[in-house]
């Protein structure tokens, strides 16, 4: 009979039991189409296949191999045995097909002129269910499906088309083509031979088209670990094993000379890593499977070589055209950081939860993935071919559930607690800014006060940073010895939910949750715990907010995504909501930061002028550049007006008027550019490991797109403007102008941070869009450093105090005070960052301070930065360390002054137990101090050196007529007492103006004397005459910080309390409901 | 409406930033900072201070041989209160306040004015610019008057055989409290005598200790005196039959040195001494220079902790040829002195290390037999002379000082004062003020004696 259809061979290969052979073969027989011939090929296992087959199909051939030689043998063998057939159709004795499936696939073949043609493959339980629809790959070799996993078939997939693989199960092929390649190359018996044949086939020219009206169910019994790799040339082999020496041997083989070199090139890159997080992961199977890949491909040379020859002899399309129809990227390398950033590392390489959470749809499955590659469970490795197991075991999508975020800040937040337990209760030693407070009612009046015993004693006005303090002391009911440990242990985390705020809404809540405690892991913080300034950990914890305020008000894409409240009467509810409002926020909570730490203005400004010059490359789309300055100027100026006394401080001190911001440090002791790269100054972060959120960092602006990438520019802008401001503060290029230097790092730890969280966005996000190349591999290495920076930080949790120390050199220097009577002065010389009180700097690396009676203690927090006729102290100092003095002691008596502290470090260093960086003065500074004809070295270790002053006479002493000497006079606590007749008195406080002597009641007159010191001359008195040294002041200093307040409670009202404590004025109540919109009407 | 930026439009950015960076860490490494230890020096800078000092010791009563008295020159224009403040080694105390006038000087005697063997004089002067020096009886000795105590005292070159004896005189010059230890290195190499150890000297307290009691009958001893705490002034003091001296040792080890004005005369000897204090052998070679003689290099190995001595005088490879100009360089640190004598008399000197500014004075009245200059920088430097007559020990603030111009003197060379300033040997009771443009001149001075040359004088160079 003669027939117009093309006849077709259908080559079912059959091994072992195979369960599904009858039903294979009956759908074959039952097909509509009539030129069909049907050939079983029992591959290596004759038991009862024979009659298997003749129970259903007693028309089919029957052809029994002797041994396994795997699947492609055997279609090979049942080729040979055919002749004049136009088509062969290869199938698995697991597979269904419908009725119709043939006939569509042979007439999809004709109408797209295909060489292979490939049916809609669906689950064999549940046929609703897709299975493959066509396959692509990527140039690695690595299969990528279509379809989702589990996606129902509606229909949707019915689109004929060319895809680049025909999965295995029942493929159509046109026996020409077949012969052209030679069919199947043997040495891939299973697992791969299709991607090879299919490759092939492209590569020869002929088209693979998928056929989705034809149906075909497959049970996939092989990758689903049902049956055995039982072939010749698998033993001993795994499926892993198999799938990767054939990926390799067909991207081996797959290509031109050049392309196959880069190729493999990038293939051995990443499977270089692979192996090692397999090593590390103790996954000696994997580790094997790729040593193994690579030795089988090197033992096969020869073989690879006749392909490569076969290939140039069949070859159509070039290198690009192949390429073109592939995916690009790493399909494996994408799929494993995508499920590592979403699940975590485990589940990345496969040793996950059965948690049964579905993947998100618009995530990306590979057929073989890089993450699949990495189970450590065989049938994970099967996981795309095998789309029951990965229904089964969907992944749970680590911390990027609300769950599961709120379980690691709460993680983080025990664990800061747990570090921080020593700081709750036990002793604070006496370094940075951890001197006792005074009571809160005593810290009040400093701020008022019309006279401070800074220096020799100063009528300046009281700094605005005891205000601060006193208001925060309310807040604990007056126990001001908490307010030192509250900042210890809170600050840095308090600036961690400022990176927190910073950071939402532009990025992702895990990015805001890794870039958070990327700011706790930062080394600056956890250094100023351990050198107890508080003072720059207060700035730790605000600057997060301030610069969130500042990009708002900057316009910042990203920052401030509606619009300003309309215009609101000050006073008025609403009005904080406004631009003026806002920035007033800014301005109040920079204020509030510079009364403790002046630096902070510097850094606000440094903020200001990097997004400016940022924008000067990289304009916004709302970019008002004059507004930058405006809005500069205006924080200084309101600033200056709301911290007035110090203020008035600044425009006192003249040369010295730039100290306010910080004193020069020694650039011997000061951190190295590369200590300041990495963020730090102290004893944190000086390990390698100190690179590795910096090198997050730059990870983060590289790869940032869109609008991260404008955060991310203008962060780098900040960080790179604030490094520079550092070094040239570190090594003294600026003159006088030396601002703190830790303030400005902790700028730098913000900008850090920012873009650390910017980078997992971007990671997350932008990623994908990009090609595979150089931003996949970093964006490794920035995970990996990432979770490696994860270590130290949970390390520093040891000492339970972040190695603040636990003695100090100033309380152990509390045996050196002299007597009680006439009182002294301590002169303290050090380094700025290791002065335990405010002062005054001398030289680079030299500040000095004073305190009275002792140790520094409430008062001495604060200094004016006007050292004003405290100069006297420091022109002595200097001369001592010019050289040109010889008796400093002699010059320090008048201001009473017993003792020289010279500390070189702020606490001892105890082996094994404490470990403090040296910041040591000139040392000309000690050898001068030798020099010196009145001062006796009482102590030397090496952070200390104590000189006592051999003509140390008492802060208040008298000198008695026939007496050479004076004497002290006077106690330490009261300034009366008995004096003698005619007697001169000399006190060593100033200004000399503001003190009387009063003589059993009397006033006595005020010796005309040119010293600094007031003197008074005493006459005859008919008794003992018993003197009191008294202060006489008008409050204006009083007057300036009430005034300063009221200026900062107007502040406050203008946030709509005015308006809502009119009632108060007017006696009438407004409706509670009353909206701001309807108030301004 | 959101702006499309071009991935490229942040390279710009990214290079300037990039390029702060490097530019900012390149010059941040290259600029390294070191913690300064050194005060500043020199007769200019103490001129204008608000209060020096001076400490002199070394002197000793008559019966010890060494006994002669100190005189403190006023080189500015004004007057300064000066406070002598001497001390014996049994704890007698003299005190004196002199307002010392412009260009004058003031002298004293301790030996005539306090009990004890061995004396310390310190002199606080309210201003600066004031030099003194310690002269002994018999004008052989002769050293400078330091402003500052150290910390780390090293000498070469003792005698204690029969007929020498060899003493550190240590003078306290603060109100600290100082202990020390005495090392002395010898051809038996390394001795750290037990009595020697751990000594403690009160505030202003001097004391005296003989070598020759510890280290006994050797020749050619080195001395290290290190301070554990406070500083001190410490003079070595030589006596050599009649001929005493003293030596000023050096506050570290060398291993480059100058010795201007060395003797090569018939009858004379001159000799470089030398110690290693470090554990090491040091090679060390002597260059010497003579007027248009070739000399091939003197070398010498000093063992480990040992000490040993090149003769320059009289030596075959060297001609009597007048004065010759010695250039030392050693492997490792050593301690060198300069012996020089005749008739088995030494007389101990040690280096002198460049300065700014010396004073040439002739305190002895006996003049000069040579005076010389060397520059010890390779670049050329002027020198330019002051002189100013002294005075009587008091008197009003004025200026009678004359100024002689200036000279270039080349690098590496060595000139005589007089060719310079031809009227130096006439100008009795004058000072002169030597000054370099560049901190690398040494002023050397002998004393007229037959053989030249067996006696150097230091020039007053304000330490």
């Amino acid at each position: 009979m003669e027939s117009r259809a093309p006849a077709v061979v259908a080559v079912v290969v059959t091994t072992g039991p195979g369960p599904g052979l009858e039903v294979a073969v009956a759908s074959l027989a039952a097909q509509n189409y009539e030129e069909l011939s049907l050939l079983v090929v029992a591959n290596g296992e004759t038991d009862h296949v024979s009659a298997r087959v003749a129970a259903v199909a007693p028309s089919a051939y029957v052809r029994v191999l002797e041994e396994n030689r795997g699947f492609a043998a055997a279609c090979n063998e049942a080729a040979l045995m055919v002749d004049g057939s136009a088509f062969f159709l290869f199938c698995h004795d697991d597979v269904r097909l419908e009725p119709d499936a043939l006939q569509l696939m042979v007439e999809a073949a004709f109408r797209a002129n295909a060489g292979i043609v490939t049916p809609k493959f669906v689950y064999y339980d549940d046929p609703m269910v897709l299975l493959h629809v066509g396959q692509t790959c990527d140039r690695f070799g690595v299969v990528h499906e279509r379809i989702e996993l589990g996606e129902i078939d509606h229909g949707q997939q019915d689109l004929e088309r060319d895809v680049f693989v025909a999965p295995g199960g029942a493929t159509l092929v046109r026996s020409d083509l077949f012969a052209t390649l030679r069919g199947f190359d043997p040495i891939i018996p299973v697992l791969g031979e299709d991607l090879d044949l299919c490759w092939r086939a492209q590569i020869a020219g002929a088209r693979i088209v998928v056929a989705p009206l034809a149906k075909v169910a497959h049970r996939e019994m092989i990758a689903a670990g049902e049956r055995p790799v039982s072939a010749i040339g698998t033993r001993g082999a795994s499926r892993q094993d198999l799938q990767r020496r054939h990926q390799l041997l067909v991207v081996a083989t797959g290509w031109s000379r050049r392309t196959t070199f880069s190729t493999l090139l990038w293939l051995f890159v990443m499977d270089t890593m692979e192996f090692g997080l397999s090593i590390v992961g103790r996954d000696r199977d994997r580790a094997g499977a790729i040593l193994g890949s690579w030795r089988w491909l090197f033992r096969n040379r020869r073989r690879i070589r006749e392909r490569r020859r076969q290939r140039h002899e069949i070859q159509v399309l070039s290198d690009d055209d192949l390429r073109r129809l592939q995916v690009g990227g790493a399909s494996r390398l994408k799929r494993f950081f995508l499920i590592l950033l979403r699940d975590g590392l485990d589940r990345a390489r496969g040793i996950l939860p059965d948690d049964a959470v579905l993947i998100d749809h618009d995530e990306v499955v590979d057929g073989v993935g890089f993450a699949s590659a990495f189970s450590e469970e065989e049938e994970f490795d099967e996981i795309p071919e095998s789309p029951m197991l990965e229904l089964r075991n969907r992944p749970s999508r680590m911390l990027t559930s609300f769950r599961s975020q709120a379980a690691l800040v709460v993680l983080v937040a025990v664990l800061w607690l747990i570090g921080s337990r020593n700081l709750v209760a036990t002793h604070l030693p006496l370094i940075g800014r951890l001197t006792p407070l005074d009571s809160w009612w005593t810290t009040w009046r400093h701020f008022f006060a019309s006279w401070s015993t800074n220096g020799v004693g100063t009528g300046s006005p009281g700094a605005p940073g005891y205000a601060v303090l006193a208001f925060a002391g309310t807040f604990v009911l007056g126990r001001m010895g908490i307010l030192p440990r509250l900042a210890l242990i809170f600050m840095i985390p308090i600036g961690a939910i400022g990176m927190s705020r910073l950071l939402r809404g532009r990025v992702s809540n895990r990015a805001r949750v890794i870039g958070s405690v990327a700011y706790m892991a930062l080394p600056l913080g956890l250094d100023m715990v351990s050198q107890g300034r508080t003072d720059v950990l207060m700035v730790v914890a605000g600057l997060p907010f301030i610069v969130r305020r500042v990009f708002e008000l900057m316009d910042v894409p990203g920052f401030r995504t509606g619009p300003y409240g309309e215009p609101v009467q000050f006073g008025h509810r609403g009005w904080r909501t406004t631009y003026a409002g806002q920035r007033m926020v800014l301005v109040m909570t920079t204020a509030v930061l510079t009364a403790l730490a002046p630096a902070t203005l510097i850094v606000v400004a440094l903020v200001i002028i990097g997004v400016f010059v940022s924008r000067l490359f990289e304009p916004d789309d709302r970019d008002d550049r004059s507004g930058a300055w405006r809005l500069l100027g205006s924080i200084w100026l309101n600033v200056a007006v709301l911290l007035l006394p110090l203020t008035i401080d600044v425009g006192l001190a003249g040369g010295r008027a730039l100290g306010v911001f910080g004193l020069a440090r020694g650039q011997w002791s000061t951190p190295s550019f590369a200590q300041l790269l990495r963020g730090t100054d102290g004893t944190f972060g000086l390990a390698w490991v100190g690179w590795l959120l910096p090198a997050a960092a730059v990870v983060g602006l590289i790869l940032c797109r869109g609008e991260r990438r404008r955060i991310a520019s203008k962060a780098a802008a900040i960080a790179t403007l604030t490094l520079m401001v550092a070094t040239l503060d570190a090594r003294h290029w600026m003159g006088s102008f030396a601002p703190d230097l830790d303030v400005l790092l902790a700028l730098y730890a913000v900008m850090l941070a920012l873009l650390i969280g910017l980078g997992v966005s971007a990671i997350e996000n932008d990623l994908r869009q990009a090609g595979f190349g150089w931003r996949q591999l970093i964006a490794g290495v920035a995970v990996s450093v990432l979770i490696v920076a994860a270590v130290p930080f949970v390390a520093i949790f040891g000492s339970g105090r972040f190695d603040l120390p636990t003695t100090s050199v100033a309380e152990s220097l509390s045996t050196v005070a002299p007597s009680k009577v006439g009182g002294y002065r301590v002169l303290w010389l050090a380094d700025p960052s290791v002065l335990p009180l405010a002062g005054w700097s001398v030289a680079p690396g030299l500040a000095a301070a004073t305190s009275t009676d002792g140790l520094p203690g409430g008062d001495t927090l604060f200094t004016t930065p006007d050292a004003g006729t405290s100069n006297v102290v420091l022109s002595a100092v200097e001369l001592a360390l010019q050289g040109q003095t010889v008796r400093l002691g002699q010059l320090l008596a008048p201001a009473g002054i017993s003792t020289i502290v010279v500390m070189n470090s702020s606490a001892p260093e105890l082996s094994g137990v404490q470990a403090v960086p040296l910041h040591k003065v000139p040392k000309v500074l000690v050898t001068a101090l030798g020099h010196q004809d009145d001062l006796s070295l009482v102590l030397q270790t090496k952070s200390v050196e104590v000189f006592s002053n051999s003509l140390f006479h008492g802060t208040v002493s008298m000198i008695v007529p026939g007496e050479k000497a004076p004497l002290p006079v006077f106690s330490s606590s009261a300034n009366t007492g008995p004096l003698a007749i005619n007697a001169t008195v000399t006190a060593g406080y100033a200004p000399a103006s503001a003190f009387t002597l009063d003589v059993n009641g009397v006033a006595v007159p005020r010796a005309d004397d040119p010293s600094w010191t007031p003197s008074f001359q005493l006459g005859t008195y008919s008794s003992v005459p018993t003197g009191t040294l008294v202060l006489h002041r008008l409050p204006l200093n009083g007057v300036l910080a009430l005034f300063t307040l009221v200026l900062w409670l107007l502040m406050w009202l203008g946030f709509g309390w005015v308006h809502r404590l009119e009632w108060l004025f007017t006696g009438r109540r407004r409706p509670t409901h009353a909206r701001h919109g309807a108030d301004r009407e | 409406m959101e702006r499309t930026v071009s991935s490229l439009r942040r390279v710009p950015l990214f290079l300037a930033l990039a390029l702060v960076l490097v530019v900012t860490g390149f010059f941040a490494s290259m600029a390294k900072s070191t913690n300064p230890t050194r005060l500043p020096g020199g007769l200019a800078l103490t001129s204008n201070a608000e209060s020096t000092a001076l400490y002199c010791t070394g002197l000793t009563s008559a019966k010890d041989g060494a006994s002669g008295h100190v005189t403190f020159v006023n080189t500015t224009h004004i007057a300064h209160l000066v406070t002598i403040d001497a001390v014996s080694d049994t704890g007698g105390r003299y005190a004196r306040q002199a307002m010392l006038g412009a260009d004058k000087s003031i002298s004293i005697d301790p030996s005539a004015r306090l009990q004890g063997d061995s004396f310390g004089v310190g002199a606080l002067v309210s201003g600066g610019g004031v030099v003194g020096v310690e002269v002994t009886k018999n004008d052989t000795g002769e050293a400078p008057c330091t402003s500052t105590g150290v910390t780390n005292w090293y000498g070469s070159g003792f005698n204690t055989t029969v007929g020498s004896s060899a003493e550190l005189s240590i003078y306290n010059p603060t109100a600290t409290r100082a202990v020390f230890n005495v090392v002395a290195y010898s051809g038996a190499g390394l001795a750290t005598p037990a009595k020697f150890q751990g000594l403690s000297l009160g505030a202003h307290g001097q004391v005296e200790l003989n070598l020759g009691t510890q280290i006994v009958n050797t020749t050619n001893v080195g001395v290290h005196v290190h301070v554990l705490r406070g500083s001190l002034v410490i003079i070595g003091v030589q006596q050599s039959g009649s001929t005493v001296s003293l030596n000023s040792g050096s506050s570290s080890p060398l291993t480059s040195a100058l010795f201007p004005q060395v003797t090569t005369e018939q009858g004379a000897t001159a000799q470089i001494r030398l110690s290693n204090p470090g554990p090491v052998a040091a090679q060390v070679t002597l260059g010497v220079r003579l007027t248009t003689f070739h000399i091939a290099n003197q070398s010498v190995s000093v063992p480990a902790y040992g000490t040993a001595l090149v003769t320059l005088t009289p030596n075959p490879a060297i001609p009597a040829a007048g004065y010759a100009t010695v250039a030392l360089h050693s492997s490792e640190p050593v301690i060198a002195a300069l012996a020089t004598g005749s008739g088995g008399a030494i007389a101990l000197s040690a280096p002198e290390l460049p300065e700014p500014e010396f004073l040439v004075g002739d305190f002895t009245g006996l003049g000069f037999d040579a005076a010389a200059l060397t520059n010890t920088s390779s670049r050329t430097i002027t020198v330019s002379f002051v002189t100013f007559p002294v005075g009587s020990t008091q008197g009003a603030n004025g200026s009678q000082s004359v100024t002689y111009g200036a000279t270039r003197l080349s690098g590496n060379t060595t000139s005589e004062l007089r060719t310079d300033f031809p009227k130096m040997l006439t100008l009795r009771h004058t000072f002169i003020v030597v000054s370099a443009s560049r901190p690398s001149l040494l002023v050397t001075l002998t004393r007229p004696t037959t053989p030249a040359g067996t006696t150097l004088l230091a020039a007053l160079d304000g330490r």
